[in-house]
């Protein structure tokens, strides 16, 4: 039974409003996430999924560049696994010039992001996709960085905190006492705190609407394409003033390119549709950076809608996104609206999500009079692991047990074992200790394979078994987990919580191909994230992601679900729902491959369709 | 080699031709790129070769694992087919079988469709987003794309309808199949 | 390496339909392989983003191509799976063995002075149980016996001369298994040659072609070996002649693997490099080439080798053998035969070889022919053994029907 009675209550379960509820439940308050739909249904799941480096920002907005910076380092540190550290290029076309690249070099010095200038020959041996062309590049820090397992580790960890989440539950009207705001209401349940922080991206201003503040916001939309594979594996940009359609990120095993920004009317934010003019502009664009993008197979376009605030209000009828405030927007309703009790924390970036709840959690600290300082950027999130450990690392963890990351406080950290000291504007932050984390090796299936076709296994010789044995030594020493070949996708995705997935049996099934998802890992994310259908599955797993949208394993997949839910009769609707959201995605990019895919998808489940007259073959 | 009827494609509507083809006394030849002789039946043991063998024993010519790539012609009339794995088959009659979008009968790209082995006219609408409906459970426009044939099945090549080339199958559109 | 990071090998197009699945001879016997549709187009994609994904169990794929063969989207599977074998390494357990089984070229050379007593040594029970203890050669697997006199010896003794006597010629690259093992071959090669009205030159020079080098990952000596046998190719180019063989492996690697998995040129001779069969069936097609045969009542069995499925002219041979009268002529329906070259001999293979060739041992022996007829002599060898039946290549039918 959940209590009532919380300290805070954060509305809108997205990036920030997850390392919101971590930052709160590491300093100690009751907490409670309230979020309609399963963590970032909204832009934190339809976004780039870069981790700014800043230097896109670095000569336009200064401060942006230097905040991106230093959650960049964090976030690398703290979150290994939801971010892969693929590092970037700015690339500068004949007709960008070079002018701009001398100052972004110049400007990205300032704000202390390292960018160094490379010969084009360089940049194409890094990224052979590139256009052979380009006239000059500079290489940054830039990463990859999976949104929506960014959000279910903050999750995760501020549950093991002591947080409460709940999914799937809109607020209907919040509990007011006077003026003040005491709480929040859904359908059937009231809870109370003592403040109430709005992190509902795009939906923050009707959410204020209903508590009586009020802000000026406007959805701008941002377009993407998915590309099937991974044509390069650094983050590309174009080195020019920041414009549409200039970045292509890689992730997982595709590759992202955007994007657009254009005002759309509120109506539209629930139900977002690229539309063929976007798509062409797009892949037009994109040409002219990777030329090879003409001929990969798209396999899904997206949209997402920024939450632009307008820096007053007269500029709310702007119709291009960039100009409006993109910085972090921290509300106090009580001063600004007269509203006590009211926060909301909105604008700013993924890469600063977790600078956004620090920010948030101090102001909501302020109010309740609690003097708690913020340790997020210091301690590793669940799913933090190393591939090896130093001999220093070694040492200090020596004697040391294996506890959750959680315990794994400032005492652990020696100057060896950090991996360097972050400063911000407000101050030093401490190192993050990596010593109590797990090291995970995947064991290769070289051993798996030296049985007979009979099953069974050849008798190993005396000295091969006490070379086992003085391995399985070492590796206890180290703290070395393995984890069999069949669960080495999930470990780059979950990382170390990998090690709680059951790959036994028909653990180790593969259910998504493309993506290489076992049931294992399906059982896994049911258990800990909560999720209703194979829509929310997917945001915990990759599944029905990659090049076949979901057209091999979709059924596998909706069965599995049912099951692991106790629904079995759910299995057919699961998969009637899902292949509606896949279809979706795959409409405005309907030609080539992706055409073959639909006719193949249409006719293998035409079985299930609801119409029974129609020329299925 | 040469033929009376060379037959471009071995799924159920290409097979059944052949066959209707060979009862007649004709010598046939079928070209199926897949080795499946029937890629849109379900595998078994029962159902891969059963057409194969109903074919060889009508002294039907299979090439499997081959496509026809282009062909030769001489005004309306097609004289000889080439095949990937280097053949040049001659024939009086030809019979285009090879499907729609998935069995790569038909072609598409961003802003067009096309037919790849004899460059048959198509019928599709212009607008790209005018190919799908939104409801995945709906009827799909592009599933009934295909080439334009006349009243008896001959295609068109570049608005003149081709002499002795009938479609048959999936590549018509519309819904039809082979007639029977 | 992929160039501009482009859909290699098509692999892009890879819609899951898993049509290569069903048609894999492997997966049907073995749950430890992954299967074509992921070892191929579906890991490339992690393997793209990093080696470590890397699937040890891909060893088991023995490269009969009849997932390309079956794809309706055009992906070239088995050839994504040999060029990652060769890149990311193939962890054998036994180097040493694979090296030899590998390097015919050697092992033939070293052989064939000393084959009488190769031939009686080999079979023997206490040797066979060394070479399974200790090189993990499987101590059931049969071995083709070596020849006294190399082909090429013979040829140059016996038949050199006489083909000048011929205005028109053909290069004839005879391969490994005609040369050490079976010179007899050669023989009827020449013989159907010359009764074509052509005369048979050697090439320059000649090497392995190098398809078990590439099985075992020896890319390095494969490489150089495929430069030699295109620089010779080159010089028949020059020379006006057709280049013919008489072995379906070695003409699949030299006009196909050469390029999609060595990336060496091929142009210069692909279009003049044919298996004899199709080269002869077009001569006598068009009109240029007459043979006379004397009836040769025999039951035949006609087996499509994987990589002659893969060729595309197994209706060249039915053909000329439909030509020679009094022959009963069966066509099998086209099964994998398990061996996939030197695969079947490793111990660690060698159930699972023997099981996927099960169901063609047992379609022939229904049959019950009186001989088996294919262009592959690794196929040959496999019948040989588990059906029990002699097996012939066409071109030494042929032979035997020419008047």
């Amino acid at each position: 039974m959940k209590m009532k009675k919380y300290d805070v209550i954060i509305v809108g379960g997205g990036a920030t409003g997850t390392c919101m509820a971590r930052d709160c439940a590491l300093r100690g308050l009751k907490t409670l996430l309230i979020e309609r739909e399963d963590l970032c249904d909204g832009a934190s799941g339809r976004n780039h999924g870069l981790l700014h480096s800043g230097a896109r920002y670095a000569v336009n907005d200064p401060e942006s560049a230097r905040e991106c910076i230093v959650e960049n380092l964090i976030l690398k540190q703290i979150a290994s696994n939801c971010v892969e550290d693929t590092g970037g290029l700015f690339i500068s076309l004949p007709e960008d010039g070079l002018d701009y690249q001398a100052l972004l070099v110049q400007k990205c010095a300032e704000a202390g992001i390292d960018a160094r200038i490379i010969t084009p020959k360089k940049a194409l041996s890094l990224a052979p996709a590139i256009n052979p062309n380009i006239i000059g590049a500079v290489k940054v820090p830039d990463a990859s960085v999976n949104p929506f397992l960014l959000s279910d580790v903050h999750a995760l960890d501020a549950v093991r905190h002591g947080a409460d989440i709940i999914k799937f539950k809109a607020v209907t009207s919040f509990l007011k006492d006077g003026d003040a705001v005491v709480g929040v209401k859904t359908d059937k349940e009231e809870y109370y705190a003592s403040q109430v922080v709005i992190a509902s991206g795009i939906w923050s201003a009707k959410l204020a609407e209903m508590a009586g503040a009020h802000i000026d916001m406007y959805p701008s939309k941002g377009a993407l394409l998915v590309f099937g594979h991974r044509v390069t594996n650094l983050v590309i940009n174009r080195c020019r003033k920041p414009s549409n359609a200039d970045i292509l990120v890689p992730e997982a095993v595709v590759s992202v390119f955007g994007t657009t920004s254009d005002k759309v009317p509120f109506e539209e934010c629930d139900n977002m549709r690229v539309t063929r003019e976007e798509v062409d502009f797009l892949l037009k664009e994109g040409v002219k950076m990777l030329p090879s993008l003409a001929s990969t197979r798209i396999i899904r376009a997206y949209a997402g809608v920024r939450p632009l605030i307008s820096v007053d209000s007269k500029s709310s009828s702007q119709a291009d996104g960039r100009s409006a405030s993109r910085g972090i927007v921290l509300l106090d309703h009580e001063e600004r609206d007269g509203v006590p009790g009211l926060i909301t924390i909105t604008g700013g970036k993924l890469t600063t999500a977790r600078l956004m709840a620090e920010k948030a959690t101090d102001l909501v600290c302020k109010k309740l009079g609690i003097d708690a300082e913020c340790t997020t950027a210091e301690i590793p999130l669940p799913g933090s692991y190393l591939k090896r450990r130093s001999f220093g690392a070694f040492l200090s963890g020596l004697g040391a047990k294996k506890e959750g990351t959680a315990a794994s406080k400032t005492s652990f950290g020696t100057k060896r074992t950090s991996l360097g000291a972050q400063k911000t504007s407000s101050g030093a932050k401490k190192p993050c200790s990596t010593a109590s984390l797990p090291v995970i090796e995947v064991e290769k299936t070289v051993s798996g394979i030296e049985k007979t076709v009979s099953g069974e296994k050849k008798s190993v010789s005396g000295a091969k078994k006490s070379c086992l044995a003085v391995r399985s030594v070492a590796q206890k020493l180290c703290f070395k987990e393995t984890i069999p070949y069949a669960g080495i996708a999930a470990l780059g995705r979950h990382g170390s919580e990998t090690l709680k997935m059951d790959f036994t049996g028909e653990g180790a099934e593969i259910v998504c191909e493309c993506e290489q998802v076992t049931s294992a890992e399906i059982s896994y994310c049911v258990k800990e994230f909560g999720v209703r259908n194979l829509n929310d599955l997917r945001r915990h797993t990759r599944i029905g992601m990659g090049t076949c949208q979901g057209s091999h394993c979709i059924q596998r997949a909706a069965e599995l679900l049912a099951i692991e839910l106790s629904t079995p009769e759910k299995a057919e609707e699961f998969m009637k729902d899902y292949l509606q959201e896949r279809w979706k995605g795959m409409t405005p990019v309907m030609w080539g491959e992706t055409l073959r895919e639909a006719e193949f998808m249409r006719s293998k489940y035409s079985a299930l369709l609801a119409e029974g007259k129609m020329s299925a073959k | 080699m040469k033929y009376d009827v060379v037959v471009i494609g071995g799924g159920s509507s290409g097979c059944r031709a052949a066959k209707a083809e060979a009862a007649k006394g004709r010598s046939v030849c079928v070209v199926s790129a897949g080795l499946t002789l029937q890629a849109t039946k379900p595998e078994s043991e029962g159902s891969v070769y059963a057409d194969l063998y109903e074919l060889r024993k009508m002294g039907v010519a299979v090439l499997r694992g081959d496509t026809v790539l282009s062909g030769s012609w001489d005004g309306a009339k097609l004289l000889e087919v080439y095949t990937a794995n280097g053949l040049t088959l001659q024939a009086d009659e030809f019979i285009l079988a090879t499907g729609r979008f998935f069995s790569k009968g038909l072609v598409s790209t961003m802003d067009t469709v096309f037919e790849p082995v004899l460059g048959a006219d198509v019928d599709f609408p212009q607008d790209r987003e005018k190919w799908f409906n939104a409801d995945f459970f709906a009827p799909q426009p592009f599933e009934q794309i295909g080439v334009r044939t006349t009243a008896d099945g001959h295609i068109f090549i570049k608005g003149k309808a081709a002499q002795n080339v009938r479609a048959v199958g999936k590549i018509l559109g519309g819904g039809r199949h082979a007639k029977k | 390496m992929q160039k501009n990071n482009e859909s290699f090998l098509n692999f892009e197009a890879c819609l899951k339909c898993s049509i290569c699945n069903t048609v894999c001879p492997m997966m049907e016997v073995n749950a430890l392989y992954p299967g074509p549709k992921k070892s191929g187009p579906d890991q490339e994609r992690y393997r793209l983003k990093d080696p470590a994904f890397y699937d040890y169990a891909l060893k088991y794929c023995l490269n009969c191509k009849r997932c390309e063969l079956a794809c309706p989207s055009g992906v070239q599977v088995a050839d994504l799976i040999q060029r990652a074998k060769l890149q990311y390494g193939s962890r054998s357990k036994h180097p040493v063995r694979d090296a030899i089984l590998a390097s015919t070229d050697f092992v033939g050379t070293m052989a064939s002075p000393f084959a009488p007593i190769v031939n009686s040594v080999l079979p023997l029970k206490p040797v066979k149980a060394v070479l399974d203890g200790a090189f993990g050669i499987d101590s059931r697997r049969t071995f083709p016996k070596y020849s006294s006199e190399k082909f090429v010896t013979w040829f140059k003794r016996h038949a050199q001369k006489e083909q000048e006597k011929y205005s028109k010629f053909v290069s004839y690259f005879h391969g490994c298994y005609c040369n050490y093992n079976y010179p007899q071959l050669g023989k009827d090669f020449v013989k159907v040659v010359n009764a074509a009205g052509y005369g048979v030159h050697l090439l320059e020079k000649e090497r392995c072609c190098g398809v078990a080098l590439i099985a075992n990952g020896m890319e390095k000596q494969a490489r150089k070996q495929a430069l030699i046998n295109i620089e010779s190719f080159g010089k028949a180019v020059e020379k006006g002649e057709t280049i013919l063989t008489s072995s379906s492996s070695c003409t699949f690697m030299m006009r196909n693997e050469y390029q999609e998995i060595l990336d060496l040129p091929t142009e210069g001779y692909r279009d003049s490099l044919f298996l004899a069969c199709k080269w002869l069936y077009e001569k006598i097609e068009s009109g240029e080439v007459k043979l006379k045969f004397k009836p040769l009542k025999m039951k035949l069995a006609y087996h499509i080798a994987c990589h002659m499925q893969k060729l595309g002219w197994q209706n060249h041979t039915i053909e000329l053998l439909k030509m020679i009268p009094g022959v009963e002529l069966v066509v099998l329906n086209q099964k994998c035969c398990g061996i996939a070259g030197t695969f079947g001999f490793k111990k660690e293979n060698y159930e699972y070889s023997q099981a996927i060739g099960a169901n063609l041992f047992a379609d022939i022996k229904e049959v019950a022919p009186d001989a088996v007829v294919t262009e592959c002599e690794t196929c040959k060898w496999q019948i040989e053994m588990g059906a029990g039946v002699p097996v012939m290549n066409p071109l030494s039918v042929i032979a035997a029907a020419l008047e």
